[in-house]
Protein backbone atom coordinates (compact mmCIF):
# COMPACT_ATOMS: atom_id res chain seq x y z
CA UNK A 1 0.00 0.00 0.00
CA UNK A 2 1.47 3.25 -1.03
CA UNK A 3 0.12 7.02 -1.33
CA UNK A 4 2.38 9.41 -2.98
CA UNK A 5 2.25 12.70 -3.98
CA UNK A 6 4.16 16.00 -4.68
CA UNK A 7 7.47 15.31 -2.54
CA UNK A 8 6.14 12.85 -0.37
CA UNK A 9 5.44 9.11 -0.39
CA UNK A 10 3.65 6.94 2.57
CA UNK A 11 4.32 3.49 2.15
CA UNK A 12 2.77 0.40 4.10
CA UNK A 13 5.34 -2.61 4.95
CA UNK A 14 2.78 -5.17 6.03
CA UNK A 15 6.00 -7.58 6.75
CA UNK A 16 7.20 -5.42 9.58
CA UNK A 17 3.54 -3.24 10.55
CA UNK A 18 5.74 -0.19 9.30
CA UNK A 19 4.13 2.82 7.67
CA UNK A 20 7.14 5.19 6.69
CA UNK A 21 6.78 8.58 5.65
CA UNK A 22 9.47 10.19 3.28
CA UNK A 23 9.90 13.86 2.24
CA UNK A 24 8.04 16.74 2.83
CA UNK A 25 4.37 16.36 4.12
CA UNK A 26 2.62 19.94 3.57
CA UNK A 27 -0.87 19.05 2.57
CA UNK A 28 -3.49 21.76 3.12
CA UNK A 29 -5.66 20.90 5.62
CA UNK A 30 -7.38 17.02 7.13
CA UNK A 31 -9.15 16.77 4.45
CA UNK A 32 -6.42 16.17 2.19
CA UNK A 33 -4.81 13.66 4.57
CA UNK A 34 -7.87 11.78 4.45
CA UNK A 35 -6.41 9.21 2.28
CA UNK A 36 -3.15 8.93 4.56
CA UNK A 37 -5.30 8.61 8.02
CA UNK A 38 -7.63 5.85 6.07
CA UNK A 39 -3.59 3.71 5.36
CA UNK A 40 -3.34 4.54 9.25
CA UNK A 41 -6.70 2.97 10.01
CA UNK A 42 -6.71 0.34 7.90
CA UNK A 43 -3.51 -0.88 9.98
CA UNK A 44 -5.32 -0.38 13.16
CA UNK A 45 -7.73 -2.32 12.22
CA UNK A 46 -5.65 -5.46 12.08
CA UNK A 47 -5.04 -4.87 15.53
CA UNK A 48 -1.63 -5.73 15.47
CA UNK A 49 0.36 -5.55 18.50
CA UNK A 50 2.95 -2.82 17.56
CA UNK A 51 2.61 -0.14 14.59
CA UNK A 52 5.89 0.84 13.54
CA UNK A 53 5.78 4.76 12.19
CA UNK A 54 9.05 5.54 10.42
CA UNK A 55 9.51 9.00 9.89
CA UNK A 56 13.62 8.98 9.62
CA UNK A 57 12.83 10.44 6.15
CA UNK A 58 10.47 13.07 6.69
CA UNK A 59 11.84 16.29 6.22
CA UNK A 60 9.42 18.53 6.49
CA UNK A 61 5.43 17.61 8.58
CA UNK A 62 3.02 20.97 8.80
CA UNK A 63 0.57 21.59 11.44
CA UNK A 64 -2.45 19.58 10.01
CA UNK A 65 0.19 16.27 9.58
CA UNK A 66 1.15 16.87 13.12
CA UNK A 67 -2.42 16.91 13.76
CA UNK A 68 -3.26 14.07 12.06
CA UNK A 69 -0.30 11.86 13.85
CA UNK A 70 -1.74 12.72 16.88
CA UNK A 71 -5.28 11.96 16.37
CA UNK A 72 -3.93 8.81 15.20
CA UNK A 73 -1.76 7.97 18.04
CA UNK A 74 -5.21 9.03 20.39
CA UNK A 75 -7.19 6.49 18.16
CA UNK A 76 -4.57 3.57 18.95
CA UNK A 77 -4.70 3.91 23.02
CA UNK A 78 -7.85 4.44 23.45
CA UNK A 79 -8.79 1.38 21.22
CA UNK A 80 -5.83 -0.02 23.73
CA UNK A 81 -5.03 -3.47 21.42
CA UNK A 82 -1.77 -1.94 19.80
CA UNK A 83 1.37 -0.22 20.74
CA UNK A 84 3.34 2.29 18.57
CA UNK A 85 7.01 2.85 17.75
CA UNK A 86 8.31 6.00 16.48
CA UNK A 87 11.42 5.95 14.42
CA UNK A 88 12.95 9.46 13.69
CA UNK A 89 15.55 11.65 12.88
CA UNK A 90 17.80 14.36 15.01
CA UNK A 91 18.64 15.89 11.37
CA UNK A 92 15.50 17.29 11.29
CA UNK A 93 14.91 19.74 13.99
CA UNK A 94 11.25 19.73 14.68
CA UNK A 95 11.16 15.90 15.20
CA UNK A 96 12.49 16.31 18.18
CA UNK A 97 10.02 18.13 20.17
CA UNK A 98 7.14 17.30 18.18
CA UNK A 99 7.81 13.45 18.76
CA UNK A 100 8.00 13.66 22.16
CA UNK A 101 4.81 15.44 22.73
CA UNK A 102 3.29 12.14 21.03
CA UNK A 103 4.78 10.43 24.10
CA UNK A 104 2.44 12.95 26.52
CA UNK A 105 -0.45 11.23 24.61
CA UNK A 106 0.50 7.46 24.88
CA UNK A 107 3.14 7.30 27.58
CA UNK A 108 3.84 3.85 25.89
CA UNK A 109 4.44 4.73 22.92
CA UNK A 110 8.01 4.55 21.96
CA UNK A 111 10.45 6.71 20.17
CA UNK A 112 13.82 6.41 18.90
CA UNK A 113 15.85 9.16 17.63
CA UNK A 114 18.35 8.67 15.21
CA UNK A 115 21.78 10.42 15.68
CA UNK A 116 22.58 12.97 13.43
CA UNK A 117 24.85 12.00 10.02
CA UNK B 1 -38.44 17.49 35.62
CA UNK B 2 -38.41 13.57 36.54
CA UNK B 3 -41.48 11.94 35.89
CA UNK B 4 -40.98 9.30 38.59
CA UNK B 5 -39.24 9.27 41.76
CA UNK B 6 -36.05 7.43 41.12
CA UNK B 7 -35.00 4.41 43.35
CA UNK B 8 -31.75 4.62 45.44
CA UNK B 9 -29.85 2.02 43.46
CA UNK B 10 -30.85 4.35 40.53
CA UNK B 11 -29.69 7.34 41.29
CA UNK B 12 -26.35 5.31 42.60
CA UNK B 13 -26.36 3.80 39.02
CA UNK B 14 -27.04 7.37 37.11
CA UNK B 15 -24.58 8.82 39.36
CA UNK B 16 -21.89 6.19 38.25
CA UNK B 17 -22.84 6.91 34.68
CA UNK B 18 -22.30 10.36 35.39
CA UNK B 19 -18.82 9.98 37.59
CA UNK B 20 -17.68 7.89 34.10
CA UNK B 21 -18.83 10.55 31.57
CA UNK B 22 -16.55 13.31 33.94
CA UNK B 23 -13.66 11.01 33.85
CA UNK B 24 -14.15 10.59 30.51
CA UNK B 25 -14.38 14.27 29.50
CA UNK B 26 -11.45 14.94 31.47
CA UNK B 27 -8.97 12.70 29.58
CA UNK B 28 -10.28 13.85 26.90
CA UNK B 29 -9.62 17.23 28.25
CA UNK B 30 -6.20 16.59 28.52
CA UNK B 31 -5.86 15.25 25.13
CA UNK B 32 -7.03 18.09 23.86
CA UNK B 33 -5.02 20.09 25.67
CA UNK B 34 -1.58 18.59 24.68
CA UNK B 35 -2.98 18.33 20.98
CA UNK B 36 -3.53 22.09 21.28
CA UNK B 37 0.51 22.04 23.08
CA UNK B 38 2.01 19.56 20.30
CA UNK B 39 0.56 21.38 17.46
CA UNK B 40 1.43 25.20 18.52
CA UNK B 41 4.86 23.91 19.45
CA UNK B 42 4.87 22.36 16.36
CA UNK B 43 3.97 25.18 14.22
CA UNK B 44 5.62 27.94 16.05
CA UNK B 45 9.01 26.11 15.06
CA UNK B 46 7.78 25.51 11.83
CA UNK B 47 7.20 29.90 11.69
CA UNK B 48 11.24 30.51 13.22
CA UNK B 49 12.41 28.29 10.90
CA UNK B 50 10.49 29.63 7.53
CA UNK B 51 11.01 33.25 9.80
CA UNK B 52 15.00 32.08 9.92
CA UNK B 53 15.57 30.68 6.81
CA UNK B 54 13.91 34.07 5.20
CA UNK B 55 16.34 35.86 6.21
CA UNK B 56 19.04 34.43 4.99
CA UNK B 57 17.18 34.63 1.90
CA UNK B 58 17.06 38.24 2.33
CA UNK B 59 20.60 38.74 3.44
CA UNK B 60 21.75 36.64 0.03
CA UNK B 61 19.93 38.65 -2.44
CA UNK B 62 20.86 41.97 -0.77
CA UNK B 63 24.93 40.54 -1.24
CA UNK B 64 23.58 39.09 -4.79
CA UNK B 65 22.67 43.00 -5.22
CA UNK B 66 26.02 44.50 -4.15
CA UNK B 67 28.06 42.09 -7.13
CA UNK B 68 25.69 42.94 -9.77
CA UNK B 69 26.21 46.51 -8.51
CA UNK B 70 30.25 46.20 -8.32
CA UNK B 71 29.64 44.78 -12.23
CA UNK B 72 27.52 48.27 -13.18
CA UNK B 73 30.25 49.93 -11.21
CA UNK B 74 33.45 48.06 -13.36
CA UNK B 75 31.73 49.19 -16.37
CA UNK B 76 31.67 53.20 -15.49
CA UNK B 77 35.26 52.55 -14.16
CA UNK B 78 33.81 53.54 -10.57
CA UNK B 79 34.48 49.87 -8.91
CA UNK B 80 35.90 50.17 -5.29
CA UNK B 81 37.57 46.86 -4.29
CA UNK B 82 36.43 46.91 -0.75
CA UNK B 83 32.75 47.51 -1.91
CA UNK B 84 32.32 43.62 -1.96
CA UNK B 85 34.75 42.81 1.18
CA UNK B 86 31.56 41.52 3.07
CA UNK B 87 30.44 39.31 0.17
CA UNK B 88 33.62 38.16 0.00
CA UNK B 89 34.01 37.17 3.63
CA UNK B 90 31.06 34.06 2.69
CA UNK B 91 31.96 30.69 2.67
CA UNK B 92 29.70 29.46 0.14
CA UNK B 93 29.94 29.83 -3.54
CA UNK B 94 28.60 33.85 -3.55
CA UNK B 95 31.47 34.62 -1.45
CA UNK B 96 33.70 32.61 -4.19
CA UNK B 97 32.09 34.80 -7.22
CA UNK B 98 33.18 38.02 -4.85
CA UNK B 99 36.59 37.00 -4.33
CA UNK B 100 36.91 36.43 -8.44
CA UNK B 101 35.40 39.44 -8.80
CA UNK B 102 37.92 41.28 -6.67
CA UNK B 103 40.76 39.39 -8.01
CA UNK B 104 40.01 40.33 -11.89
CA UNK B 105 39.60 44.14 -10.53
CA UNK B 106 42.78 43.64 -8.83
CA UNK B 107 44.66 42.59 -11.83
CA UNK B 108 42.65 44.83 -14.12
CA UNK B 109 43.93 47.62 -12.06
CA UNK B 110 47.67 46.09 -12.19
CA UNK B 111 47.62 45.40 -16.19
CA UNK B 112 46.36 49.43 -16.54
CA UNK B 113 49.15 50.55 -14.34
CA UNK B 114 51.77 48.80 -16.08
CA UNK B 115 50.27 49.95 -19.38
CA UNK B 116 50.00 53.42 -18.71
CA UNK B 117 54.16 53.09 -17.51
CA UNK B 118 54.44 51.89 -20.92
CA UNK B 119 52.52 54.19 -23.22
CA UNK B 120 54.77 57.38 -20.22
CA UNK B 121 57.93 55.20 -21.60
CA UNK B 122 57.03 55.02 -25.27
CA UNK B 123 56.01 58.40 -25.50
CA UNK B 124 59.73 60.06 -23.92
CA UNK B 125 61.10 57.50 -26.52
CA UNK B 126 59.12 58.98 -29.17
CA UNK B 127 59.93 62.50 -28.55
CA UNK B 128 63.52 61.56 -27.98
CA UNK B 129 63.71 60.70 -31.73
CA UNK B 130 61.89 62.98 -32.34
CA UNK B 131 64.33 65.15 -31.42
CA UNK B 132 67.29 64.02 -32.68
CA UNK B 133 65.63 63.77 -36.45
CA UNK B 134 65.19 67.41 -35.59
CA UNK B 135 68.82 68.02 -35.05
CA UNK B 136 69.79 65.97 -37.94
CA UNK B 137 67.81 67.95 -40.53
CA UNK B 138 68.95 71.18 -38.96
CA UNK B 139 72.59 70.32 -39.52
CA UNK B 140 71.58 68.94 -43.21
CA UNK B 141 70.43 72.90 -44.02
CA UNK B 142 72.71 74.31 -46.16
CA UNK B 143 72.66 77.91 -44.14
CA UNK B 144 73.94 75.79 -41.13
CA UNK B 145 76.63 74.12 -43.15
CA UNK B 146 77.56 77.69 -44.08
CA UNK B 147 77.31 79.17 -40.85
CA UNK B 148 79.61 76.32 -39.56
CA UNK B 149 82.18 77.18 -42.06
CA UNK B 150 82.42 80.64 -41.05
CA UNK B 151 82.92 79.78 -37.69
CA UNK B 152 86.03 77.84 -38.76
CA UNK B 153 87.06 80.29 -40.83
CA UNK B 154 87.12 82.69 -37.83
CA UNK B 155 88.33 80.00 -35.77
CA UNK B 156 91.31 80.06 -38.19
CA UNK B 157 91.91 83.19 -38.12
CA UNK B 158 92.13 84.28 -34.72
CA UNK B 159 94.77 81.12 -34.52
CA UNK B 160 96.68 82.96 -37.34
CA UNK B 161 96.90 86.48 -36.10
Amino acid sequence: MEIKGEGYRVTYHPETITVSFHGSLRLGGMEEYAPIVQLLDDVAEQNPETITLDLKELEFLNSSGISMLSKFVISIRKKKNSSIAVKGSKNFAWQGKSLKNLQRLMPTLTLELEELE
Amino acid sequence: MIDKQLSKDELIEQNKALQKEIEELKDEQEDLEIMLDTITEHSTDLENEIYEKNQIMLKYLEQVKLITEAAAAVENESFAIDSLDEVAAREDELGQLARVFQNMARQVEIRETKLRQQVQELKIEIDRSKQAKQVAEIVQTDSFKNLKQKLKRLKDARKNS
